[in-house]
């Protein structure tokens, strides 16, 4: 599904180069469940990002589903946003301004989905985590796991094939945390997602079957654990 | 999809209150100037447009060289309008209007057989049967073919005949014109009121042969005597050009005149579009608008308006690094950068929305109101004034595409991984960011308008402060008909019994007004002859001591019916090579309007009339030509004075209305429209100030708390109160300097064009610009002032433990 081949992401500063990324190459196939581990620098998020669109690489190619990522322009890459890929974020990043339920909803606005279709898909996500009584709160009248769930429910309403996650359980305690891999777990196994995340605890990863050890822009172990 | 946007953009405006308060404040100000002004052009444009054929109707005016100089006249000799019906082809109809401002008519009515209910009408015509193909009016009752046919006979509007009857059912009745007509008018017709905007507000149209018959005329009936209160008006037919009429004019005065004469008058048709905007003629209504100044009222407008869409521009890019978060996240989730676009253009829309509701209603209150300050009222009519509707979609439009373009490309165009880790800086970036340019540009327009209320002001200060060589106060002018000597004489004694009354005159037309009488004078000296125009003034041996003038050398003039002796003015006595020696000019011998007679006295100049015009020669002559008393009275008695007046008044004139003015009043008056443009534009600098001030104010606090952090680490590191004030000060008085540099040149052009008009201006020195600096630069600080200073003085521990 994902092919990076000879990746480099560097800043330029006058006469130094630093890199952030260098020389990446990286497979991995539809329904695998990754975790991206790494300390402070290394790389992680700028990898997950170059792998969300969200950022660009300055060298090298990057197949997304056979597609040559470097060629696409904005307006293919928001397409693919919406169909393919839901992002979770580690600050939960809801929109203030909108309710549970409308923020739920959003993605599927921007796919142009039918009202009453709309409806019913918002319900079966709240139903599913357990959120229906909170639908017309705002996110900042909820706890932080609970945000993170609706983070996780918006991801996940336009059935994406890959989820990225930063961190997703950075700011929640380890109850939290496990309930939100749990889910990750069951998509993952049941509904053949893939998922990417990126963490710093040894636990959440171990709930994924691909750990990516990543130090000063390099992958230095893939899957680290497989060989013992 | 919009039912999103529309409720995020609803929820942004309850969340930041004070940013939606500036936003829909500024553009609704913005947008009542617009639609007022607007309404106000649309009114003066639409002037007697809905006359049949229009464009087909024309005035004849005249061109004459006097002395080498260009005047244009709209009266016009009395017997044009026949013989362009006899000799000119191409004429499809001809009148002539006979209405003479300065001398109100007198109208009264029969009842039983007993004249009552006198009135004065001064929008009165007397016209050919023709005028009534010319000008379109609704017929209430009578025929428009035959009703002036017959002299004796008149047309009324509605709201004439309600007013001296009570009914508009008056055919056939009789009223009196003047008090002194040997025949009275029978009317044969109604008609409804002409419309507010008509230059033709006439309500008594009377036959023109009545004029004859009643002999008013007898005064101007050659070719050789022109005056503004004969008009002549003509319809061509359809296909002719004003040119080939022009020609043929030119042809009536060789014929009727001389060969000679032609080589300096020229007669020309001005087209009735033109009647309302043309200023070298004036026109019934009296107000003439020049279009530029339309023009320069319009241009206003688009300022205020695009000085309220800067305030959004300014506040929604300064407020968007707040949004950048909104916008990554919106991003990630597969939003396109147009959608993005659109959902800020739909905000941005929604919010021009609301301060458009809110701006055409209080237009309408507004126009309630403003009416005693424009001297008419236009009307909103939204549901049918379709150009209106148009206009207000287009400000919708505008405002949307101006305020809502920026904001929206720069919001849309944020990287999402930067904005969502809230990485956007809010580009407070060094030199001309498109931020500063716009403060700048509005700071422009706000000091050209503060600058130009300045220079307005002083000007009309100047005006009331002149020395007009007379004293105008304790002076009431009170009209009165050239009556009987007997009669004046005997109001006169009945007033000077009085101990409250100093003294009474009478004259043509007092010292100073807008009526002047004038002609050239003739002067002719060891053969050497001087001729010039001069001015007029039939006087009574009263006249110097009422105004309190000057005598600079001979003596008064002694009381005679006709012209014995003249004084003459200072200008007289240097227009024709005297200098200051009076003296020497007394008992020369001088003619005016053909009758010669020795120079008595030389009097100190004094203005004849308003300040827009300079001096010119006066002579002051004794003549029976009385239509104006001026009685001096002792100020501390004034309401026993005026009490007094009116009984005298009703003894010796029982015909006559009593009105009265007081002469400092009257002379006020004659800037009416320079006070009027000056309160309009009062209003327009406070509110392009109030529009800035608020653009000020919100990006001043939006940047307080943008900036807590830097004051909070400033501080820390031992910036005092003065050094965080310098951070937000410096930058605005920067601007304030850049946009004074741009708007002093722009104001000096226009004032100077402005006080071109007057013979009396003021100089336009540094100080009236510094003036204007200063009061901007103040507003400015009490604008900032407060936020500034609260962001100064806040405890730097609070604002750095927020990150």
């Amino acid at each position: 599904m994902i092919k990076l081949r000879n990746i480099d992401r560097y800043i330029d500063k006058r006469l130094q180069r630093n890199f952030i990324l260098k020389g990446i190459d990286l497979d991995i196939a539809e329904g695998d469940f990754v975790s991206i581990m790494g300390p402070s620098g290394a790389g992680t998020s700028t990898l997950l990002n170059i792998i969300g669109f969200l950022d660009d690489a300055n060298e090298g190619e990057y197949f997304f589903l056979d597609e040559p990522v470097h060629g696409l322009n904005e307006k293919q890459k928001s397409e693919y946003h919406r169909s393919y890929i839901g992002f979770v974020f580690q600050a939960y990043h809801l929109i203030d301004e909108l309710t549970v339920y409308e923020n739920i909803e959003m993605p599927l606005l921007y796919r142009k989905v039918k009202g009453s279709q709309r409806k019913s898909m918002v319900a079966d996500m709240l139903d599913r985590f357990n959120i229906v009584a909170k639908k017309d709160l705002f996110p900042n009248q909820l706890s932080g796991g609970q945000q993170q769930l609706v983070g996780v429910a918006r991801a996940l309403i336009g059935s994406p094939k890959l989820i990225l996650a930063d961190e997703p359980t950075g700011n929640l305690h380890s109850d939290q945390s496990k309930e939100i891999m749990q889910i990750f777990k069951k998509l993952n196994q049941e509904d053949g997602v893939t998922i990417i995340q990126v963490t710093h605890s040894d636990e959440m990863a171990s709930y994924g079957d691909r750990i990516i050890n990543l130090q000063d822009g390099a992958v230095t172990e893939n899957n680290p654990y497989e060989e013992e | 999809m919009f039912k999103n946007y529309i409720k995020i953009a609803f929820r942004n405006l309850i969340k930041n209150k004070s940013q939606t308060f500036i936003n829909v404040g500024g553009l609704t100000l913005g947008i009542i100037c617009a639609i007022v002004i607007f309404l106000i052009i649309q009114f003066d444009l639409s002037f007697d447009k809905w006359h049949e054929d229009p464009d087909r109707i024309y005035r004849v005016v005249r061109h004459e060289t006097e002395f080498g100089k260009s005047v244009y006249y709209r009266g016009g000799p009395y017997p044009l309008a026949e013989a362009i019906r006899n000799d000119v082809t191409g004429i499809e109809h001809s009148t002539l209007v006979f209405n003479n401002l300065s001398n109100e008519p007198i109208i009264s009515y029969y009842d039983n057989g007993n004249l009552v209910k006198k009135l004065k009408e001064s929008d009165f015509a007397f016209v050919d049967p023709d005028y009534f193909n010319i000008f379109t009016y609704k017929w209430l009752s009578g025929n428009p073919e035959t009703a002036i046919k017959n002299p004796n006979t008149a047309v009324v509007t509605q709201s004439f005949a309600m007013k001296l009857f009570g009914t508009t059912d008056v055919l056939g009745k009789s009223v009196v014109f003047n008090g002194g007509t040997p025949a009275d008018i029978e009317i044969t017709g109604v008609v409804k009121d002409m419309p507010e905007n008509s230059d033709f507000p006439f309500t008594f149209i009377g036959a023109n042969s009545t004029m004859d018959r009643n002999g008013e005329t007898a005064e101007n009936p050659s070719w050789g005597s022109n005056s503004s209160s004969m008009q002549t008006y003509v319809k061509l037919e359809s296909g002719i050009t004003e040119e080939q009429v022009n020609e043929q004019l030119e042809a009536l005065i060789v014929k009727y005149r001389s060969e000679e004469i032609a080589a300096e008058l020229d007669l020309f048709l001005q087209p009735l579009s033109e009647i309302h905007f043309d200023s070298r003629f004036n026109n019934y209504n009296g107000r003439v608008i020049e279009k530029n100044m339309l023009l320069a009222l319009g241009i206003i407008g688009l300022f205020l308006l695009i000085a309220a869409c800067i305030n959004f521009i300014n506040l929604n890019t300064a407020i968007a690094v707040s949004r950048s978060k909104e916008v990554g996240l919106r991003k990630t989730l597969g939003g396109t950068k147009s959608q993005l676009m659109f959902h800020f253009f739909g905000e941005t829309a929604f919010i021009t929305l609301i301060a458009l509701a809110l701006g055409v209603g209080l237009s309408e209150i507004v126009l309630q109101n403003i009416s005693p300050v424009l001297g008419f009222s236009p009307e909103m009519n939204l549901l049918s004034n379709v150009e209106l509707q148009l206009f207000i979609i287009s400000i919708f439009l505008l405002v949307t595409l101006l305020a809502g373009w920026y904001p929206a490309q720069h919001l849309s165009n944020f990287n999402p991984i930067e904005a969502i880790r809230n990485k956007i800086q809010s580009n407070y970036g060094k030199g001309l960011t498109l931020r500063r340019g716009l403060i700048i540009v509005q700071f422009t327009i706000t000091q050209v308008l503060i600058i130009c209320t300045l220079i307005m002001a002083s000007q009309i200060r100047h005006f009331k402060n002149q020395d007009l060589g007379f004293e105008k106060e304790a002076v009431i002018h009170v009209p009165i008909q050239n009556e009987d000597m007997p009669i004046l004489n005997l109001f006169k004694s009945s007033l000077l019994n009085k101990t409250t009354i100093q003294n009474v005159s009478f004259s043509n037309t007092g010292t100073t007004s807008n009526s002047v009488w004038g002609g050239n004078y003739i002067m002719i000296e060891d053969s050497i002859r001087h001729e010039n125009s001069g001015q007029v003034k039939f006087i009574d041996e009263n006249f110097i001591d009422t105004y309190g003038l000057t005598l600079l050398a001979g003596t008064n003039i002694q009381p005679s019916d006709t012209v014995n002796a003249y004084i003459v003015n200072e200008s007289f006595a240097k227009e024709v090579g005297y200098g200051d020696n009076f003296s020497d000019l007394i008992g020369k011998t001088t003619s005016m309007w053909g009758t010669e007679a020795p120079i008595v006295g030389v009097i100190k100049d004094f203005n004849t009339q308003s300040l827009h015009e300079g001096l010119s020669p006066v002579l002051l002559a004794p003549r029976k030509s009385f239509f104006q008393s001026a009685i001096k009275i002792n100020t501390s008695r004034t309401k026993e004075a005026l009490g007094e007046i009116e009984r005298a008044f009703n003894t010796a004139f029982p015909d006559l209305v009593f009105e009265y003015s007081f002469l400092d009043e009257s002379i006020e008056n004659m800037y009416e429209d320079e006070q009027r443009t000056a309160k309009i534009m009062n209003a327009f600098t406070l509110i392009a100030i109030i529009i800035g001030s608020l653009g000020l104010f919100g990006l001043v606090s939006y940047m307080s708390t943008t900036r807590t952090k830097e004051i909070g680490v400033r501080k820390v590191l031992g910036a005092n109160l003065l050094d965080i004030l310098k951070l937000f000060g410096t930058e605005l008085a920067l601007l304030t300097g850049i946009s004074f540099v741009i708007a002093a040149p722009i104001s000096w052009y226009l004032m100077r064009n402005w006080l071109e008009e007057f013979a009396y201006k003021i100089e336009l020195g540094i100080g009236i610009f510094l003036l204007a600096l200063s009061g901007i630069l103040l507003i400015s600080v009490l604008t900032i002032g407060y936020k500034s200073l609260r962001a100064a003085l806040s405890n730097p521990i609070e604002s750095l433990k927020s990150e």
